[in-house]
C-alpha cells in the first residue's frame, strides 16, 4: 500500500510537470507566434486568443494543484507560529482536512456547472466543446481536495513536515530553489 | 448567528495557516448558499479567470522572470551597475539598490531578489566595510523595492482588478506604468539619501569609474540591455499590449538565456516552470475565488454600507486618506500583496472614488503601503526570505530593517499626500 502510493504520488509528480511544461511551452509559442504573424504577415489565428485565455486557467489551476503538493499556498498563518510543534501537528490536521473539504465541495459544484455545459451548450473554442475546456476546474480541486487529505494522514502518522517552519507560502519557494541548488 | 460563527471560525483557521482561496471559497460558498443560490455559481466565477485577456500576462513575466533569476544575469546586472554608479560615495549600497529595485520589477516582487540578488550583494557590501545592521536591513527591504516600477506583477494584478469595476474601469495599466515612475524613483532617492548619510564618516576608498571596467560590463550584458527597452518602449509606442510584452519577454529571455548564452540547460525548464507557475497558480486560484465572494460582496452592498460608516468619521478626503494609511499598513503586515490586492481593492476601490480619490494613485498608494508590509514584523515575507537566505535570527533583522521602514514611511506619506507625484505623467 505505502509502496503503491509513493509511485502513485511521483507519477502524479511526474504528470504535472510535463502538463505544466507542454501547456506553459505551448502558452508561450502561441503567444509569440500570434504577435510574429500579426505583424509580419499583417494576420492571425482567430482561435488562438480564447485559447490563450484558456491556458491561463489550466496553467493557473494546475499550478495550484503543484503547490498543494507542497503545502505552497498563500497563507496568513500568525497563531500556529506560537504553537510548539507537538501541537502544531494537530492544528495542522484540522487545517488541511477542512481544505481537503472544501475543495471537495468546490469539485463537486464545478462538475455541476460543467456537467450543465455538456447538457446545455453546444458553444465550441477551436473546435472543441466547451465543457471540455472547464472541465480542468472539478479535476483540480479534486487532485487538490486528494493532496490535501494525503497530508492529513501523513501529519496523523508524522512523515509530513509541519507548517510555519521558518518560511510562508511564497518564500517556500525560493526555498525549494535553495535546496535544488545544493 | 451561525453565520457569525462561521466567519469567526474561518477566521480563525486562516490564523492557524488555511490556505486563503480555502477561507475565501467556504465563505462565497456559505453566502451563496445563504441565498439560496445554486453553488454551481462557483464553477461560472472561476471560470471567469479564462475571461480577461489581460492576465496572460501573469505567467508569462513570472516565468521570464524565474528564468531570468536561475541565469547569470543577475551577477552581470550587480556589475554593470556597479560600473555605472559605484564611483559615488556610498555607491555599493546604492548600487544594491538600484539593481535590486530593476531586478524586482522584471520579478514581481516574490522574493526572488533576495534569493538571486541578495547572496551576490550581502558579501560585497560587507568585504567594502558597510555596517552589518546596514547591510541586513538594505538587502531585506530592497527585496520589494522596485515593485512600483513596470512591469511589476502587483502593478499588473491592480490594475485587473480595479478593471472588473465600474469605478476603476477606466484604469488602463500603461497608465499604472507611468503613475509608479517618480513615486518609485522617490523611494529609490530617499533609501540612497539614507545610505549617504549613514555611512558619511565611514572612510571605505571610493571605487574609481574606468571605462574600460564599464565598457566590459555593457559587454557582457549586452542580450540584456535591450529587454526593458524592448518591452517599455513597445507598451508605450503602442506596438504591444501589456500580455504581448509579456509573451516578448518570455520568448527573449528563452532565446538568449537557453540558446545564446547556453546558461541553464534545457532540461532544467521544467522545473524552472514548475516553481514559477506554483506562484502564478497560487495567485489565480485566490483571484478565481475571490471574483465569487467580490460580487457577492457588492451585491449585498457592503462598499456602500462602509462608506457609509466611514463617513461618519471622516469627512475629508485628507482623513479618509490617513485612515486608508493606517488601515493598508495593519493589512500589509498580515497579508500579502496578492491577495489584499484581490480582496481589498474591490471594496475600497468605490469608497476613495466617493472620496474623490483617482483609482491610478489609490493603485500607487495600495502597493506603496503593501511594499512596506513585505518587511513588517511580525510575518513580512522579505524577513523570513533574509533570515532563512543568511541565517540569521527573525529578530535581527526587525532591528536591523527599522530605520528602512521609517525612511519607506515618509515616501508612502508622501506619496498618499502628493497625488500629483504619481499623476502628472497620467494626465
Amino acid at each position: 500500500m505505502k509502496d503503491f502510493l509513493h509511485k502513485l504520488d511521483l507519477t502524479g509528480r511526474w504528470i504535472e510537470n510535463v502538463l505544466l511544461f507542454s501547456l506553459l511551452g505551448g502558452m508561450i509559442v502561441l503567444a509569440g507566434g500570434q504577435i510574429l504573424l500579426r505583424n509580419v504577415f499583417d494576420s492571425g489565428m482567430a482561435w488562438a486568443d480564447p485559447v490563450l485565455r484558456i491556458l491561463v486557467l489550466w496553467v493557473g489551476l494546475l499550478g495550484a494543484v503543484a503547490a498543494s503538493r507542497q503545502n505552497n499556498h498563500i497563507t496568513i498563518d500568525i497563531l500556529n507560529r506560537m504553537l510548539p510543534v507537538a501541537w502544531r501537528r494537530w492544528s495542522d490536521v484540522v487545517v488541511a482536512l477542512f481544505t481537503s473539504a472544501v475543495c471537495a465541495l468546490l469539485a463537486w459544484h464545478t462538475f455541476r456547472f460543467v456537467q450543465d455545459e455538456y447538457q446545455y451548450s453546444d458553444f465550441e473554442i477551436a473546435g472543441i466543446p466547451v465543457w471540455l475546456w472547464q472541465s480542468i476546474m472539478p479535476v483540480s480541486f479534486a487532485l487538490i481536495a486528494w493532496r490535501y487529505l494525503v497530508r492529513s494522514a501523513q501529519l496523523v502518522a508524522g512523515t509530513a513536515t509541519v507548517s510555519a517552519t521558518g518560511e510562508t507560502g511564497l518564500a517556500a519557494t525560493a526555498d525549494v530553489k535553495e535546496e535544488d541548488r545544493a | 448567528m451561525t453565520t457569525v460563527l462561521i466567519l469567526a471560525g474561518l477566521f480563525l483557521l486562516a490564523l492557524y495557516g488555511a490556505p486563503l482561496f480555502a477561507i475565501i471559497a467556504a465563505s462565497a460558498m456559505w453566502s451563496f448558499y445563504g441565498e439560496g443560490i445554486d453553488l454551481s455559481v462557483m464553477g461560472i466565477e472561476i471560470y471567469r479567470v479564462a475571461e480577461m485577456p489581460i492576465l496572460l500576462a501573469i505567467p508569462l513575466f513570472t516565468f521570464a522572470g524565474y528564468l531570468l533569476s536561475e541565469s547569470g544575469a543577475p551577477g552581470r546586472l550587480v556589475r554593470m551597475t556597479r560600473a555605472v554608479l559605484g564611483w559615488m560615495p556610498a555607491g555599493l549600497a546604492i548600487v544594491s539598490l538600484a539593481a535590486c529595485a530593476f531586478f524586482t520589477a522584471f520579478t514581481g516582487a516574490s522574493g526572488v531578489t533576495i534569493i538571486a540578488l541578495g547572496a551576490l550583494l550581502f558579501p560585497a557590501l560587507q568585504q567594502a566595510g558597510y555596517p552589518d545592521n546596514f547591510n541586513l536591513g538594505l538587502i531585506t527591504t530592497s527585496g520589494s523595492l522596485g515593485l512600483l516600477f513596470a512591469p511589476s506583477l502587483p502593478l499588473i494584478l491592480y490594475g485587473i482588478v480595479a478593471q472588473q469595476m465600474s469605478e476603476g474601469s477606466s484604469v488602463s495599466i500603461d497608465d499604472l506604468f507611468l503613475a509608479g515612475i517618480f513615486p518609485g524613483l522617490l523611494m529609490l532617492v530617499l533609501l540612497s539619501g539614507y545610505a549617504f548619510w549613514v555611512n558619511r564618516r565611514n572612510n571605505m576608498p571610493l571605487e574609481s569609474f574606468e571605462w574600460p571596467k564599464l565598457k566590459a560590463a555593457l559587454s557582457e550584458s549586452k542580450w540584456e540591455i535591450p529587454l526593458p527597452f524592448i518591452v517599455l518602449g513597445g507598451i508605450y509606442s503602442g506596438y504591444f499590449a501589456v500580455s504581448e510584452a509579456a509573451a516578448v519577454t518570455a520568448v527573449y529571455v528563452i532565446v538568449v538565456e537557453i540558446f545564446i548564452m547556453r546558461e541553464i540547460p534545457f532540461r532544467k525548464l521544467p522545473e524552472i516552470m514548475r516553481q514559477s507557475m506554483m506562484l502564478v497558480g497560487g495567485v489565480l486560484i485566490i483571484l478565481g475565488v475571490s471574483l465569487a465572494s467580490t460580487n457577492y460582496m457588492i451585491d449585498a452592498g457592503v462598499p456602500q454600507q462602509m462608506f457609509n460608516a466611514i463617513r461618519g468619521m471622516v469627512e475629508s478626503p485628507l482623513g479618509f486618506l490617513l485612515l486608508l494609511n493606517v488601515f493598508l499598513l495593519v493589512l500589509g503586515a498580515v497579508l500579502d500583496i496578492f491577495s489584499a490586492i484581490v480582496l481589498v481593492v474591490p471594496l475600497i476601490l468605490p469608497i476613495a472614488a466617493q472620496y474623490g480619490i483617482h483609482p491610478v494613485h489609490l493603485g500607487i498608494i495600495f502597493l506603496a503601503n503593501m511594499q512596506l508590509g513585505y518587511s513588517t514584523p511580525p510575518v513580512g515575507l522579505n524577513l523570513f526570505i533574509a533570515s532563512f537566505r543568511f541565517n540569521r535570527p527573525i529578530t535581527e533583522l526587525y532591528v536591523a530593517t527599522l530605520p528602512y521602514l521609517g525612511i519607506l514611511l515618509v515616501s508612502v506619506l508622501m506619496i498618499t499626500y502628493w497625488p500629483d507625484l504619481s499623476l502628472v505623467l497620467v494626465e
